[in-house]
């Protein structure tokens, strides 16, 4: 909005954030799409016949999208949709956007400014595996970096480490344990510094 | 000549074997488990089999079923790939036990060189020069310690019936010997169903340069030259080219030469590989593979040489199609293996299913792939989804290809190794050859992936073009319920106006 070179317009506004930054886009009827204050011409169609015979999001396997944004040719690939997240890949790079009316993302952010205060995250599994070995006892006092968790996957064991210094309070893994992707496995809380 | 196969693997390979084997009109016979049923291996064979449910040990590792299939679809012979049982020497054994022809190198072969321990024997005495350590496995933590100490650390533990990186362990701190051996034991057991393991000097910086053979049942052992895959994660190779930038004609020679004399030392018969390390001018035996490699086009693409093809004439019991001499070596050649790991994540394994799949072409460009659209990638198999190829005059145009193809790849729905290889493939010590396995330590700030400022802008248009285009029930806020343009994605084409190239 510094360099603005398009006048405030009648075109429908979103809030995008993605890749941790939040942007404003205009979406205007001409084929202008103003984001950050910047005009683009932008055209996006999709590559997928079977996709765009019928009108709704592209849930499932997704889509194939070509994007010109002012003459410049990007070959994109999106999916889903739901309460406005999407996700897409761009240069073989998965990208996870929120898209929602500067309204909507008003009330998303005040409810989770609401539900902020805890410490820290969960250790979740990060992919489908077996446990094969658990390297700490609940009440451990863990610097980060420790090895937590072995997590066999493909073959391949896959140290979980500690993200930061922390007590462990509760264990949700034992060794033979097959775990889903997000699942929690260790539940941390604050070094006691006595 | 053999007039059928049965392929007993999946994926990329036992779609090549099926190409190799169509050619000289051999008949071909996939087998399949659960979730393969609609994959591309199965799609392009002759007939096609069922052998039970995904896991490995219950299909593309039973031997009986497999055996069984063999026998009902009257096939002559078995290939089996790379993996699963192509260096299982009780498999060989019940194949040929069986009646059928093994299109490998005989059990007794595979048995000397997969127990890596009894490998190095045989190249100590065959002249071939190893890497200092153990010739016999370890019995336990603290022999681990004391025999590390000998041959003075930094040390590796590799698994005795090992290949591929899995069941290594590199020791540096004597206090680390007794833990990494249990370790080591343990994925060597769960990856092989063999916990033994040895123990060799590990070398700082060396390149792993490995020498391509074929032999026949006549005698004859000739080498296809070398293939450097120095670009590896843990032991997994990502990227591979021949030749080597770094050997000088009278090395080639002499790795050539060594690696022939391994090859004769087990009267080898059909395609293998001598892997060698190389380190400030020596070179020393690391193991050899008794079956095809991954990497193995590289090499077809500077000799004009079917490896595959060379396989199963030998198999047939025919004479090499040539001498030493006339195999002849014709530019540079480099692979890039596409895996579904999550480079920018810790190469966490990817899941997810093909949404799209565009392949490269032009000159000089190649794709051995096992996907298609609609492919399920899960985690019961091998990462690997498909080797992009590229080959030129010499390595700066082949990297040049390469990075051209890299960019024309498109697979969506499922992460892949291609942003990585492809920032290799502009980064400046690659690009002049000075490579070792440490690359990619030595080069962190290409995990550090930034995405360019116009990739952001391209990204935020998209998702605000996708919200807006396919918003459900109603139009967009302020927008008015018009049939243009707003709902020509529903129709295929333009979601906006088609651009103008002097604006609006």
């Amino acid at each position: 909005m510094t360099h603005s070179n398009a006048a405030p317009g009648s075109g429908a506004r979103y809030v995008v954030t993605l890749l941790g930054g939040r942007h404003d886009v205009e979406v205007r009827p001409d084929g202008t799409v103003v984001i950050d204050g910047r005009a683009v011409h932008a055209s996006l169609v999709s590559t997928n016949p079977a996709h765009s015979a019928g009108r709704g999001r592209p849930s499932g396997s997704g889509t194939g999208c070509s994007l010109l944004l002012d003459g410049t040719s990007f070959a994109l690939w999106a999916r889903g949709g739901r309460g406005g997240a999407w996700e897409l890949e761009l240069d073989g790079r998965a990208v996870s956007a929120e898209v929602l009316d500067p309204r909507a993302h008003r009330v998303r952010r005040l409810s989770a400014k609401a539900g902020a205060g805890a410490k820290l995250a969960p250790l979740k599994a990060p992919m489908p595996g077996l446990v094969v070995q658990v390297a700490v006892d609940e009440g451990q006092v863990v610097a980060a970096g420790d090895t937590l968790l072995i997590v066999e996957a493909m073959k391949m064991e896959n140290e979980l480490r500690a993200p930061a210094a922390a007590t462990v309070k509760r264990l949700l893994a034992s060794p033979g344990d097959a775990v889903e992707k997000g699942q929690v496995l260790v539940e941390f809380s604050e070094v006691d510094e006595r | 000549m053999i007039e059928s196969v049965l392929v007993a693997n999946r994926g990329e390979i036992a779609l090549r074997v099926i190409r190799g084997a169509r050619e000289l009109g051999i008949r071909t016979v996939a087998v399949f488990s659960e979730p393969d049923r609609g994959a591309p291996h199965v799609v392009h064979a002759d007939e096609a089999y069922p052998i039970g449910p995904a896991r490995s040990a219950d299909s593309y590792l039973n031997i009986g079923r497999l055996l069984e299939v063999a026998r009902r679809a009257g096939v002559r012979a078995i290939h089996p790939g790379y993996g699963f049982l192509a260096e299982r020497a009780d498999f060989a054994a019940a194949v040929t036990d069986a009646g059928f022809v093994f299109v490998g190198p005989a059990a007794e072969t595979i048995r000397a060189m997969g127990d890596k321990t009894e490998a190095r024997r045989r190249m100590e005495a065959a002249g071939v020069p190893v890497v200092p350590g153990t010739s016999t496995p370890l019995a336990s933590g603290r022999e681990a310690r004391r025999v590390a100490e000998e041959v003075e650390f930094p040390v590796v533990l590799k698994a005795a019936a090992g290949g591929g990186g899995k069941g290594m362990r590199v020791v540096r701190d004597p206090e680390e010997a007794a833990g990494a051996f249990r370790a080591a034991m343990r994925e060597a057991e769960a990856a092989f169903g063999d916990g033994r393991v040895y123990v060799e000097r590990f070398l700082e910086r060396p390149r792993h340069i490995e020498v391509q053979l074929c032999g026949d049942a006549h005698g004859n052992i000739v080498h296809l030259f070398e293939r450097e895959c120095s670009i590896q994660r843990r032991h997994q190779k990502l990227i591979e080219e021949s030749p080597s930038a770094l050997l000088g004609e009278e090395e080639r020679r002499r790795m050539g030469e060594a690696a022939v004399r391994a090859a004769r030392a087990v009267d080898y018969e059909g395609a293998g590989t001598v892997e060698f390390l190389y380190q400030d001018g020596e070179f020393f035996f690391l193991e050899m593979n008794t079956r095809l490699q991954v990497e193995h086009p590289v090499t077809e693409m500077v000799t004009g040489i079917d490896l595959v093809e060379w396989q199963f004439r030998v198999a047939a019991g025919e004479a090499l199609p040539m001498r030493q001499r006339d195999i002849p070596l014709e530019g540079h050649a480099i692979e890039c293996r596409i895996t579904s790991e999550s480079p920018f994540d810790g190469f966490l394994p990817a899941t997810g299913v093909v949404g799209e799949l565009e392949l490269p072409g032009g000159p000089g460009v190649r794709w051995d792939g096992g996907i298609a659209r609609g492919t399920e990638v899960g985690l019961h198999y091998d990462p690997l989804l498909g080797k992009l190829i590229a080959h030129g005059a010499d390595r700066e145009t082949a990297i040049r290809r390469m990075r051209g193809a890299l960019r024309e790849l498109r697979i969506a729905g499922v992460a892949t190794s291609a942003p990585l290889l492809s920032l290799i493939m502009g980064e400046r010590d690659f690009r002049a050859g000075r490579i070792s396995t440490r690359y990619l330590e030595e080069h962190p700030e290409l995990f550090r992936d930034e995405i360019p400022a116009s990739t952001r802008t391209a990204l935020v248009a998209a998702a605000a073009l996708m919200e807006h285009t396919t918003r459900p029930g109603r139009a967009p806020p302020r927008i008015r319920r018009t049939p243009t343009p707003l709902s020509q994605w529903a129709r295929g084409v333009a979601v906006t106006d088609p651009p103008r190239p002097n604006g609006p």
